[in-house]
């Protein structure tokens, strides 16, 4: 089933006449992970902002399930539907790894009576002891704090997981491992877009989308 | 809820700031409390002497007016003076009727003559003071048709307008006082006036008409009373030339007999005055409305030595709380603007955050809300902490301020009274009605009373201003500063990062 689909998107910065891509018609389907591939500068971590929700195409519509991107509540999309991997992480650095992911469960609005004891088994599950939970962001490694920003998005269990260089400060065990955890979603019914410049990565997609 | 935790959370973990932020609040909150508390005190100061005060009231002749008014109309200074002639005081029946006004509680008059002594002799240094026709007890305008004589002839209504026998200052010493409402020719002396013409209890003194010497009435003298305040009255400068004023030469009688009197001689200079009780000082204003109601001439007003003395007495707390309410609003003011700033640069610092936690799907409004939260979180920490040094504070720094106005509304009085060669113990006045001196000095030693009531300044109504205030501002410099920065979108905060 198509659960996000592009309608002949285009997208230009504010002030650029200059589209980043454009005519681009695509669909997303459940169950599969997807890599998109390009040069740099081909546009897929802008591809990704507009995939999440945080920019609209300049031109076409994005569906998610048949209802227009840019016409729904878009916090709400992204708390709840949409799991965003940053490729900088983007943590809150005074919060502990563990209080990151809590409080985006807290922030998808749904209830969980274990939030807690959810959230160190999702840390455990992508390589993190309860002692790294428990220590600030800024205390972790940059290998540790994408797992932090990965377990993050796993955490209020979105149907799409929107994953920029997700395994681009790990080792090679590592990435295996993310990777696994990723087709493991994939089998669950989830649908995994991935950013990448690694043909390795690439090469465990379904589907490889080419900007 | 989660919103309360994180902004608990954050305050917590960001201490530096905080305690930045709380330490001006901190001094906002105690500069805050001082100056809400003695604006406070002074109100409670007035409201509750006023509470405790009867207050009396007279209508009076009120010249300026009419003087402005009969100038407005062109009039010259010989018409002025055949107008004010015409405006003797109320007569009996008229001040009986304002009387009926609900605002007043009680109602008396005293009728005052002046007439010479035939086999008696004032107490005094003048002989020569029948000619004279100033400075009548009183105050009031008086007739230089007629004669004045060297004595005071005081005729009251009731016990009640004897106020001087009421509150101590005078009392009966030998004999009784004459019955209320009486027309026997019975009267009361004071002692030195007794002791000067060595006269006692039972003897008959006889007074008569300063214009007609064959115009005489007799009294029985039926009590002789002791007058407090008259001995030091004596040094005052203006019974010097008018021994009539001199309390010593007051003889009290009573109303009825004393008209039956004046009815009796021709030319007999005598004034009626009416004082009426009110229970407080809005009765008070009340009567001052009622009496147009009831027709009171525009040439009349009301008046009240009691408001007019209280009110002064209050000048040093009024001056205090003035200069605390200013002292009060540069605080505000400054504390606004330097709270803003302050709230202003923290939230661009915190931009990031604001970025991640609208990246992954907190509502803007949300964001806000918990930053605000912070803000209150601290803001309350800190007012309980200045509102408990500020109540420890506000005391002694509204005494020792109160102290200073004090001392220099006493040096301002005393200087005055040098300027006016008279002693420290203050200038003597007269009562409303005109029979004992009352000493200023007491509107003094009532404001140091006040200092007293400071104590019990820092209250209720403090604390929930104070807390308003704290509100008021945070809301205010938090709001500034949170919609400063709600107007980034998070991919641009988080692009701006990376």
């Amino acid at each position: 089933m198509n659960i996000l689909t592009l309608n002949d998107i285009a997208y230009s910065y504010e002030g650029s006449r200059q589209n980043v891509f454009e005519h681009l018609s695509f669909a997303f389907e459940d169950g599969k992970i997807y890599a998109v591939t390009g040069r740099s500068g081909a546009g897929k971590t802008t591809l990704l902002s507009v995939l999440s929700g945080l920019t609209n195409p300049t031109e076409g519509t994005v569906f998610y399930k048949e209802k227009d991107v840019s016409k729904m509540d878009r916090y709400e999309y992204r708390s709840r539907y949409v799991g965003i991997i940053f490729q900088s992480f983007n943590l809150l650095v005074n919060l502990t790894a563990l209080e990151n992911v809590m409080l985006s469960m807290d922030v998808s609005g749904v209830k969980y009576a274990d939030k807690k004891e959810k959230a160190i088994e999702l840390l455990k599950k992508v390589g993190l002891t309860e002692d790294e939970a428990n220590r600030r962001v800024l205390k972790l490694s940059g290998g540790q704090q994408q797992r932090v920003a990965i377990a993050r998005a796993l955490s209020y269990e979105p149907e799409i997981i929107l994953a920029d260089e997700p395994t681009g400060n790990l080792d090679k065990e590592t990435e295996n491992e993310i990777m696994a955890i990723f087709t493991q979603l994939a089998k669950e019914g989830k649908c995994i877009i991935i950013v990448t410049h690694s043909k390795e990565v690439a090469g465990q997609a379904d589907v490889v989308k080419e900007l | 809820m989660y919103l309360l935790k994180n902004a608990w959370r954050n305050v917590i973990r960001s201490k530096g700031r905080n305690i930045l932020i709380g330490v001006i609040i901190f001094v906002i909150a105690v500069s805050a409390c001082v100056s809400l508390s003695i604006r406070q005190a002074a109100e409670n100061a007035k409201t509750a002497g006023m509470e405790d005060m009867e207050i009396t009231g007279q209508i009076t002749v009120d010249r300026q007016s009419m003087m402005k008014s009969m100038g407005e109309e062109g009039a010259d200074r010989s018409q002025m003076k055949e107008k004010m002639k015409e405006m003797d005081g109320l007569s009996v029946d008229e001040l009986k009727k304002y009387a009926k006004s609900s605002a007043v509680k009680n109602f008396y008059y005293t009728l005052t003559a002046s007439l010479d002594g035939k086999n008696i002799e004032e107490v005094s240094s003048s002989s020569e003071s029948s000619e004279s026709d100033e400075g009548m007890p009183g105050g009031d305008e008086r007739g230089r048709m007629e004669n004045s004589g060297a004595f005071s002839l005081i005729g009251y209504s009731s016990e009640d307008a004897m106020t001087d026998f009421i509150s101590g200052t005078c009392k009966i010493a030998d004999g009784e006082m004459f019955e209320e409402g009486t027309s026997d020719k019975v009267c009361v002396i004071s002692d030195e006036l007794a002791s000067y013409n060595s006269i006692e209890t039972g003897d008959t003194i006889q007074m008569v008409n300063p214009g007609d010497s064959s115009e005489t009435v007799k009294l029985k003298v039926v009590g002789i009373y002791q007058n407090s305040s008259s001995t030091s009255a004596q040094d005052g400068v203006m019974t010097r030339f008018q021994s009539m004023s001199d309390p010593a030469n007051q003889i009290l009688l009573s109303y009825e007999t004393l008209k039956a009197i004046t009815d009796d001689m021709t030319s007999v200079f005598s004034q009626t005055n009416g004082t009426y009780v009110f229970a407080d000082k809005d009765k008070f204003e009340q009567f001052q409305e009622d009496v147009e109601g009831l027709g009171l001439d525009d040439s009349y007003t009301v008046t009240s030595q009691d408001v007019n003395n209280y009110e002064q007495s209050l000048i040093p707390l009024e001056n205090l709380s003035q200069f605390a309410t200013y002292f009060f609003l540069v605080v505000l003011i400054i504390g606004a603007i330097v709270l803003t700033v302050l709230h202003v640069f923290h939230i661009r610092e915190r931009k990031y955050e604001i970025g991640v936690l609208t990246a992954i799907g907190m509502k803007k409004g949300k964001v806000c809300a918990q930053f605000i939260m912070e803000m209150f979180i601290v803001t309350i920490f800190a007012m309980v902490i200045g509102l408990a040094v500020g109540g420890a504070v506000s005391v002694p720094v509204s005494d020792q301020l109160l102290e200073s106005q004090i001392e220099s509304q006493q040096q301002q009085m005393e200087d005055q009274e040098m300027n006016f060669g008279r002693g420290m113990d203050g200038g003597k006045g007269t009562s409303d009605n005109g029979t004992v001196p009352e000493e200023k000095g007491g509107v003094m030693n009532r404001t140091a009373e006040y200092m007293s009531d400071i104590s019990a300044s820092v209250n209720l109504t403090v604390v929930l201003q104070l807390f308003a205030i704290g509100i008021g501002l945070t809301l205010l410099s938090g709001l500034i500063a949170v919609i400063s920065v709600m107007r980034y979108e998070p991919l641009q905060i988080l692009s701006n990062r990376s």
